[in-house]
């Protein structure tokens, strides 16, 4: 009985010693944790009021983890990397940002349902993944409501690479182009 | 022996014989020429009472009114105061003036009290004569007036009377002096005077014409009514004038003779001496289509119809068997073309050649919905139908062209109705209506159901005890309801814990996918480190 009592708080201190080892932390990233900065170019032609209505995410990259494709049509999840939000959320904060500083007279306002806005801003995002362990890709179209009611449409896809295996540098790069690409589109806007 | 002596007594009575012999010759030397007047009756006239007179002076007296020996008029001898006696010769007219009410005026006002008088106008001859036929009525115009004397004749009926007027731009410048029917011709004839310096006017080229007193016109500026003077109303007249068109040409003499149109249309339009007959044929009727309408090309006239139908033995063969109708008609090519630059014949025929195969044709079309007067239209046309072989050669058999025709736009439009309308004879009506009422019964149905419904709630909504708790339960349910809007902390909260909810769900994706896959993962943990990316593997 004495053996068996022994035995039994040798086992339940081996599952207790195991459960409480300390977990395994995911690599969470932000595209908005750090500010946009001063841009190269703006646009000081246009004033009035932006909304971004709409950033929309293809389905396969709503996932908290970053997507890499590896061959023509598949996908794996990195499930140590992960987005800190939704990455519809963080792209819609990130193109506010970025276009508030690319267009400096004009008050630009995420999803807010308007009534007097002067522009209207639209955004898919198609590719926002790593297609190797060194190779990224972006990809998306827009759509721009002017303030004269002309609608201007447009769509770019880069790619970049990064260091092997260095995620937070692949997220800067994506991150980057991003930026680069909403400033270009902002730049276009009368 | 004693010798025979002549009383002196004697002296006297052969003075008396030789001063009545003196007297008797100065009696019969003074006695004017002894004339013979004929006339219907005797009416108004006295023997040895009634005078004749020239210029209203007396120039002589009736002597007898006997009847004629076969009674059939009257003969009344005058004696004419031989200083007067030059006045009867040939040409000298007399009649019989009393009171007359006639389209001059009222004359002879004066023989109420006077009696009637024989008017005599000297002539001009220097032949004598002493046997004279009365005029009926007193002869118009006065013999010493300058002016001109013309003839009109008319073939028309007769529309205007002797004594009425001759006018021109409202003047009266002369009048008809005589009308008479030419038995011969079969037409009326006029003889006019017109006033010098009126007669100027006339030229060889001038057109008289009948005025009418009222003038009615319609066109798409509306309706007008012109009216002349009254006495124009009254008596009408003649009148004169050219074409607008149209210049002075040559001069005319005494007695030349002039045509007298209907009206002033007529005479300023209808008188083309340049056109070339066709024969066109009709399919459709022809009602208020005759002589004279006119043949228009785009709303210019061009050209008139002269018989519609066209009456002879062939086309009447083709009228009866084929039931289309010839008409003939003039296209008058003065119309198309300047007259210094008049085409001939030939030229024409070739120029209308060249219209009609590019598509020219002729259409009977209603000019007037009014009074439905009719014409012909020639037109170009993208789907006119060829030309009949057939119909040619019976207008050549009767020595002329033929002028393609085809329907009117009205029987086209006929056409394609009927067409229409066979179409909907066609379709399934009578299944398709026992359907509808089949649909309607449902409905008739269904409303008598909604009906029912209705007159329930309307026993509810009236009940006063029902309608108070509608109205409290509404009332709750609108506080209800004002709670959920998008603006009240309730909506607000809920879009929060649903925003939550989405992000709990994100976020136990991955868990999810390692449970699914490896359900002892619980216990035993699931994979965690990432995949090798190899770079051969990308796209």
């Amino acid at each position: 009985m004495r053996t068996l009592v022994i035995s039994a708080t040798a086992l339940l201190s081996l599952l207790l010693a195991g459960c409480a080892s300390p977990p395994k932390q995911a690599n969470q990233y932000s595209l908005v944790a750090s500010p946009v900065g001063e841009l190269a170019n703006v646009n000081n032609d246009v004033s009035g009021m932006m909304e971004v209505r709409r950033v929309l995410v293809a389905d396969y990259l709503d996932d908290p983890r970053l997507m890499a494709q590896v061959g023509d049509n598949k996908l794996l999840s990195l499930p140590r990397q992960r987005w800190a939000s939704p990455l519809s959320r963080e792209l819609a904060a990130l193109t506010v940002e970025t276009m508030s500083h690319a267009l400096p007279q004009v008050k630009v306002l995420n999803g807010a349902d308007l009534e007097h806005e002067t522009m209207l801003f639209d955004v898919e995002v198609n590719r926002f993944h790593l297609i190797s362990d060194s190779q990224l890709r972006v990809a998306g179209r827009y759509q721009i409501k002017q303030a004269n009611g002309d609608y201007v449409t447009g769509e770019f896809l880069r790619e970049a690479s990064f260091s092997p295996g260095n995620y937070d540098e692949a997220v800067s790069q994506m991150r980057s182009i991003w930026i680069e690409e909403i400033t270009k589109v902002a730049l276009t806007i009368k | 022996m004693s010798k025979a002596k002549i009383s002196s007594v004697w002296f006297v009575p052969i003075v008396a014989a030789l001063i009545g012999l003196w007297m008797a010759y100065q009696h019969y030397s003074s006695l004017g020429p002894l004339i013979t007047i004929t006339m219907p009756n005797a009416e108004g006239l006295t023997a040895g009472k009634t005078t004749l007179k020239a210029r209203s002076v007396n120039i002589g007296k009736i002597e007898s009114i006997v009847l004629s020996d076969d009674y059939s008029h009257t003969v009344v001898n005058a004696r004419i105061e031989k200083p007067y006696a030059g006045m009867l010769v040939e040409d000298s007219e007399l009649w019989v003036v009393k009171p007359r009410v006639g389209r001059g005026g009222v004359s002879g006002l004066t023989t109420i009290l006077s009696g009637a008088y024989i008017e005599v106008r000297p002539g001009d001859s220097k032949k004598a004569r002493d046997l004279y036929q009365i005029l009926k009525e007193p002869p118009l115009g006065d013999p010493d007036r300058q002016g001109l004397r013309l003839s009109l004749q008319s073939e028309g009926n007769k529309s205007v009377e002797a004594g009425t007027p001759v006018n021109y731009k409202g003047f009266e410048v002369g009048q008809i002096e005589q009308v008479s029917y030419n038995t011969e011709s079969g037409n009326i004839d006029y003889k006019i005077f017109i006033e010098s310096p009126f007669d100027e006017l006339i030229a060889s080229n001038t057109k008289f014409w009948i005025q009418s007193a009222i003038s009615l016109k319609m066109n798409t500026e509306g309706l007008s009514v012109q009216m002349d003077s009254m006495e124009s109303l009254l008596s009408g007249g003649v009148t004169f004038g050219l074409s607008s068109d149209e210049r002075p040409i040559g001069e005319v003499t005494e007695g030349d003779l002039f045509r007298l149109y209907e009206s002033e249309k007529r005479a300023t339009e209808g008188n083309f001496d340049f056109y070339k007959p066709y024969l066109l044929f009709l399919e459709e009727s022809i009602a208020n289509l005759g002589p004279d309408s006119p043949v228009e090309f785009r709303g210019i006239r061009v050209g008139s119809v002269i018989e519609a139908p066209y009456r002879r033995r062939t086309e009447s063969e083709l009228m009866s068997k084929n039931g289309i109708i010839p008409i003939l008609v003039h296209i008058e090519f003065e119309r198309w073309n300047a007259k210094d630059e008049l085409p001939t014949t030939e030229e024409w025929q070739a120029e209308l050649n060249s219209m009609i195969e590019r598509g020219m044709r002729a259409t009977i079309q209603t000019g007037n919905l009014l009074t439905g007067a009719r014409y012909i239209d020639l037109d170009f046309y993208d789907n006119a139908p060829p030309l009949s072989a057939e119909l040619t050669r019976v207008a050549r058999v009767a020595d002329m062209e033929m002028l393609p025709s085809m329907s009117s736009g009205l029987v086209r439009m006929g056409e394609q109705i009927v067409g229409i309308l066979s179409k909907i004879e066609e379709l399934p009506l009578e299944q398709t209506v026992a359907e509808l009422n089949n649909t309607l019964s449902n409905a008739t149905s269904a409303m008598a159901s909604f009906d029912g419904t209705m007159s329930k709630l309307d026993t509810i909504l009236i009940d006063e005890e029902s309608n108070s708790d509608m109205k409290a339960t509404l009332d709750q349910l609108q506080t209800t309801l004002a709670s959920y809007d998008a603006n009240s902390a309730l909506h607000q909260d809920m879009r929060e814990t649903v925003k939550s909810l989405q992000h709990v769900l994100w976020e136990l994706k991955p868990l999810l996918e390692m449970v699914n896959q490896k359900p002892d993962s619980f216990v035993f943990g699931g994979q965690v480190e990432d995949p090798i990316l190899n770079e051969d593997e990308a796209p």
